[in-house]
């Protein structure tokens, strides 16, 4: 697979959570980090960032979880704890978010009903 | 009788990949988009070779995306039994390309149609005719693919290319294991069908 190839199939992927690549995007935003400074934080060449957000998201069980990362890690020779730390932070962010868009909907439906009345 | 060549290495390392992929291994998707995603790729270009303008040129890319993704996630949804796993991906991308042209298409039509309204309110004339000729093209081809098997659509599909080939017509219904005659015989026997129904239509002569 070209360079050009891999880049636009891992764009592609970063909207997906089925992939890693969501995870990955997601942290880079949050982090306003670069593929690059992604490289950096797992210890990798950017190319092999966007080798490892084609491959599947870990499995949220725990037996499975630290399997599929260690797997991922091994594979593209990357920090396992790092790879960890990453999805997890962004599984926990999206939680919160999710948490906070339900209050927000709840609050918003107490207050029409409020003027409802 | 039926006959079925023994798998070459590559199928094998195929074969592999997708029983990789049914126990969870998170690397085998990567493993498949670096083996599989070129060939196919290569295989839409040769089968869709032009573009309608404005076309994003990155299609091939997205449909063999969406092929991938769709398997990846359905995995059991091939039957290696059937077919080789590539020869069901080319089918898959072929499907998915025409989905997106299908897609960009309308989303053409829905720009032409409000461009014509203006261009009929500013200078007077009507060209709605043009837009409504694309659009009643669409309405025939859903029409009448509505209520066809899969296969018979992916027959439809190729005859609206103009591939004449059985060999082709063979490999999107996926029985190119079988024999050369009895693939020309199931092959001749859907495209009567869809004739039939073009027939039925007024669209075919007798």
């Amino acid at each position: 697979m070209t360079e050009d190839m891999l880049l636009k199939m891992s764009r592609f992927a970063s909207d997906d959570p089925f992939y890693l690549g969501w995870h990955l995007a997601r942290y880079s935003e949050m982090k306003s980090l670069s593929v690059a400074e992604m490289g950096g934080e797992l210890g990798c060449l950017p190319e092999t960032v966007n080798s490892i957000s084609l491959c599947r998201a870990p499995r949220s069980e725990p037996p499975h979880f630290r399997n599929d990362i260690e797997r991922v890690a091994d594979r593209f020779q990357v920090k396992a704890a790092k790879l960890m730390g990453i999805v997890r932070y962004v599984q926990i962010a999206s939680d919160e978010s999710l948490l906070l868009a339900a209050k927000d909907k709840d609050m918003k439906e107490d207050k029409d009903a409020e003027f409802d009345e | 009788m039926l006959t079925a060549h023994p798998p070459n290495d590559r199928q094998v390392e195929l074969l592999n990949l997708h029983n990789r992929l049914l126990s969870h291994d998170p690397v085998a998707t990567e493993e498949l988009f670096t083996m599989a995603a070129p060939e196919l790729e290569k295989h839409l270009r040769a089968r869709f070779p032009s573009l309608a303008g404005g076309v994003d040129p990155d299609i091939y890319l997205a449909a063999v995306y969406e092929a991938l993704t769709d398997y990846f996630k359905n995995p059991s949804k091939y039957d290696p039994a059937k077919s080789g796993l590539m020869t069901y991906l080319r089918l898959a991308c072929r499907r998915d390309m025409q989905n997106l042209l299908a897609r960009e298409s309308r989303h053409t039509a829905g720009r032409i149609s409000l461009e014509s309204v203006e261009f009929s309110l500013s200078d007077g004339n009507d060209v709605s005719e043009k837009v409504a000729d694309s659009l009643d093209g669409q309405r025939l081809v859903a029409d009448l693919t509505r209520g066809m098997t899969p296969e018979e659509r992916a027959v439809f599909s190729l005859m609206m290319e103009g591939e004449r080939s059985t060999r082709v017509a063979a490999e999107a219904m996926n029985i190119e294991h079988l024999v050369h005659d009895e693939q020309a015989k199931r092959v001749k026997r859907v495209k009567d069908r869809i004739k039939k129904r073009i027939r039925r239509r007024g669209l075919l002569r007798s």
